[in-house]
């Protein structure tokens, strides 16, 4: 028992490590992670200012768009991963060595949890000081408690997302694209959610993204200095999304891995 | 038994395969593209689950049973080199070692004795997607044995690789099952000089179905009541369907040769007179003659004296085998 | 001539084939509604809101956000499309090598592919109008001051011929990176597109940003491209409308010359470098 945690936590350790020193290592896309978001929120916070909206927008936009960065983290480098090691030929490694697949799922995840941790300071702080975004830094433990939970249930959806894509073929790369723009829309990323512009069936569906919690309760910290009795609600959300997906990914990943076996799908390349 | 789905009809990739492989044995699965050499490794390295049967690796039921049977298997695949390209080859070993749980220190130790034995020190610490095919090939290989598996699986392995690279590495592996490690192997390969050189025995596969299993001394000795005989003609458009038809032919398989515009022929006869027939069917038809030879007989020879055509004339694999 | 119509009309249809051949033809349909209708949502309530927080609701600047986000997609379109081609058929397909040896050029197969991602953002475009006038106007009856009977279509045809030309030129550039180097390859078509979104006045005016900020939307054919389109989209009358075509042909005749600088010196390099089926590195 003893023995099987340690070489699973070994795993874990290699996938993370391989997962930092990757993305790290090509200058290129560093720079890209950085500029692009930068761009894309420049446009929103012009926008805002273009229509005389108060400067806590600007502090908005900017959580925003970092907490994208995130999101498209977890959506090409976590969902569309498996898929990517089938192309390469690792997935069919990994599924003959005797390590949890969990374990590699987790190591993916803490890696770009860590990479895209360091690369959203950096926006934040660019964008912050760029349009001079009100920030208020109050409350710093729940505004960390609520980034963490954020995190975890995100990469949870990103662990679900990988097992189901790892039979597909281009329909996981179409599918993750489609979640990009629509996510963003859903979650609430450039605009309040909660104002009463937006339909009641739009919230709803909101509320089945774990994004839009996440958001809702850091910009609620960050923003407007409240603490942790105000944002009780968002924390019980993603403390619920956690809780269902973390098994639930477990469970997919089983899942698909004996479809896959079954149909002969587990290492087809070039679907 | 393995089935596959497909539009038309289903695919039987494996029709009732039934081998036993003793410990310390290198075993090879030889057969054209698509025979189900490849559908067989994947099932017994857990990747596939069979449609029908039982199957054991190292006593462990290769479905009930999968996490036993990986901790004492390994996988080698020709014409893949999974990895990390933008990982140096020393990374790469590093954290495949992870995966089967050995601890830095030994992965260290385990990385520079496999990287000395298959001879690429120069380019340890060269990024993955900047080595050549058979650098690729032999850290491909590094890997396989890293974990020190009781029995290594491997697939084509030297798949497009150069003849000194292929050279090299069989003779690794011949050295680590029989002299270092004792280990079990299942090769499959479709090039004949390999199972020939490396294996103790060789099953020869054909549209899923294994046709004999024997050493390969042995497979060749059944054909000594035939005679094989090799001709060379001057086309490669001639039509030798007529040799089917003809009474005293165990099996033949034709080698076109596009580039000098010459077809070998290897046919085996009953005996020679039946030759002298077919010399005289292929004058007939205004072919030059370039050359005739008594050869030895081959794996393919068995194989032709089984299937009756050769590995070229075999049927395309089926989509997913 | 023969042969380079029979190239580009056989790179058109190919174009099309890929997009649609492997995904279902729902996700296909999807992906060119979706994404952009999702962009113009975003876009679309974070205007009524800034508004509603701000200086009131303007229904010309919200017309002026409206065309100019959703024509966009011509841009996006023909970045992706032309920026992701080299990938796809040098190290996906393996073709790459095959076509520029055949007898067609592989620039008017190029052009060709850049071709069909005129016709998929075309889609796009009328699909995204369509439903963007369906949910802002009709659903959650916001006025939008555009006359679609009304439409000025000289000006508008000839903006988006001239547009469309200076795009598939800044295509050709991005081409033309993508053989020289593997490295910027997925980033290309955001780095692009997300410069000419914010510096273009796409959904803002581009007074709004710093005077650096407006010399460079004043360089961009993207600026004056979408002023005219707007200008003929809400039928208005401006004396500026020949200023603009002429600096919107000016900057359409820079790319193109840009785009067959760096396309030949790509190709020179690639024959020299054995670039032209060299394997990507993972």
């Amino acid at each position: 028992m003893r023995e099987e945690l340690v070489h699973n936590l070994r795993a874990v350790y290699a996938r993370l490590w391989v997962r930092i020193k990757g993305g790290n290592r090509e200058p290129e896309w560093i720079v890209a992670e950085l500029v692009i978001p930068l761009l894309t929120l420049s446009a929103y916070v012009y926008l805002y200012k273009m229509l005389n909206a108060p400067a806590e927008f600007a502090g908005f936009v900017v959580i925003g768009g970092t907490m994208i960065a995130f999101w498209v983290n977890v959506l090409w480098n976590m969902s569309a991963q498996f898929y990517w090691e089938k192309e390469t030929g690792n997935l069919e490694i990994y599924f003959v060595t005797p390590v949890s697949r969990m374990a590699i799922l987790l190591g993916m995840a803490l890696g770009g949890i860590v990479n895209t941790t360091l690369r959203a300071v950096v926006i934040l702080g660019a964008g912050t000081f760029l349009f001079q975004a009100p920030l208020i830094v109050n409350e710093p433990l729940t505004a960390l408690l609520m980034f963490m939970l954020t995190i975890i249930a995100l990469y949870a959806l990103g662990m679900l997302f990988a097992s189901l894509f790892m039979l597909y073929g281009r329909e996981a790369w179409h599918t993750a694209n489609l979640l990009q723009e629509p996510v963003y829309f859903f979650s609430g990323s450039y605009f309040p959610l909660s104002s009463q512009i937006v339909p009641y069936a739009v919230q709803l569906l909101s509320s089945l993204i774990p994004l839009t919690f996440g958001l809702d309760g850091i910009r609620r910290v960050i923003i407007q200095g409240q603490g942790i009795r105000e944002i009780w609600l968002d924390v019980v959300a993603l403390s619920v999304f956690i809780i269902i997906l973390l098994p639930l990914a477990r469970f997919a990943l089983n899942y698909m891995e004996n479809l896959g076996k079954k149909e002969g799908r587990l290492t087809l390349r070039w679907q | 038994m393995r089935t596959f789905k497909a539009p038309n009809k289903p695919v039987k990739a494996l029709d009732h395969v039934s081998i036993s492989i003793e410990e310390g044995e290198i075993f090879g699965l030889l057969g054209p593209n698509g025979a189900g050499k490849t559908t067989l490794i994947k099932i017994l390295s857990t990747l596939l689950l069979p449609t029908s049967g039982e199957a054991y690796v190292g006593g462990f039921n290769v479905v009930k049973e999968p996490n036993k049977v990986r901790k004492i298997i390994s996988l080698v695949s020709g014409g893949e080199t999974p990895g990390y390209g933008i990982l140096s080859a020393k990374e790469n070993l590093w954290f495949f070692s992870q995966l089967y749980g050995l601890s830095s220190s030994a992965a260290k130790e385990e990385i520079k004795r496999l990287i000395t034995d298959l001879d690429f020190e120069e380019y340890a610490n060269t990024r993955m997607s900047k080595l050549s095919t058979g650098y690729k090939q032999r850290l491909n290989f590094a890997r396989g044995l890293l974990s020190n598996p009781k029995i290594l699986f491997l697939d084509e392995p030297t798949l497009g690789l150069d003849v000194l690279t292929s050279k090299k590495l069989r003779g690794y592996i011949v050295d680590w099952a029989k002299r270092e490690k004792k280990g079990t192997v299942l090769l499959t390969t479709h090039y004949m000089g390999e199972a020939d050189e490396m294996c103790d025995r060789v099953a020869i596969i054909d549209r899923g179905r294994i046709l004999a299993c024997d050493s390969p001394l042995m497979l060749k000795e059944k054909l000594k009541e035939n005679v094989i005989m090799r001709v060379e003609v001057s086309s490669v458009q001639a039509d030798f369907d007529f040799i089917d038809k003809m009474e005293g032919i165990a099996g033949y398989s034709a080698t076109r040769s596009i580039q000098s515009d010459t077809t070998m022929l290897k046919v085996m006869v009953s005996n020679e007179a039946t030759f002298l027939d077919i010399i005289s069917k292929l004058e007939k038809q205004k072919l030059k003659i370039l050359s005739t030879s008594k050869a030895e007989p081959t794996l393919e020879d068995v194989y032709i004296s089984l299937v009756g055509r050769g590995f070229e004339e075999s049927a395309e694999a089926p989509a997913n085998a | 001539m023969n042969t380079i119509l029979r190239t580009v009309k056989q790179a058109i249809w190919l174009g099309w084939k890929v997009e649609t051949n492997w995904a279902d033809p729902l996700i296909f349909a999807i992906y060119y509604l979706i994404r952009p209708l999702s962009g113009l949502l975003i876009v679309g309530f974070v205007f009524l809101i800034g508004s509603a927080f701000g200086a009131g609701f303007s229904p010309e600047y919200f017309a002026y956000m409206f065309i100019g986000n959703s024509f966009f997609i011509y841009v996006v379109q023909i970045m992706m499309t032309m920026s992701m081609l080299i990938h796809d058929d040098r190290a996906h397909y393996e073709v790459l090598k095959h076509i520029y040896l055949s007898p067609g050029s592989w620039t008017w197969y190029i052009l060709g592919r850049a071709l069909n991602g005129v016709m998929n953002a075309s889609i796009s475009l009328l699909l995204t109008l369509g439903f963007g006038v369906l949910i802002f106007q009709h659903a959650l009856g916001i006025q939008i001051p555009i006359n679609w009977v009304g439409i000025n279509f000289p000006p508008l045809l000839l903006s988006l011929t001239l547009g469309i030309v200076c795009f598939i030129a800044i295509g050709f550039i991005l081409c033309g990176i993508n053989i020289m180097t593997s490295k910027v390859q997925f980033m290309l078509t955001d780095y692009v597109s997300g410069i000419l979104y914010l510096f273009g006045g796409v959904i803002f005016v581009p007074q709004v940003l710093p005077s650096w900020g407006q010399t460079i939307s004043n360089a961009l054919p993207i600026t004056y491209f979408l002023r005219i389109i707007r200008l003929a989209v809400l039928n208005m009358e401006s004396s500026s409308v020949e200023a603009d075509l002429f600096y919107l042909f000016i900057t359409m005749i820079a790319t193109i010359i840009l785009g067959v600088v760096v396309f030949k010196i790509a190709e020179y390099k690639a024959r020299r470098d054995g670039l032209i089926d060299k394997k990507e590195e993972y």
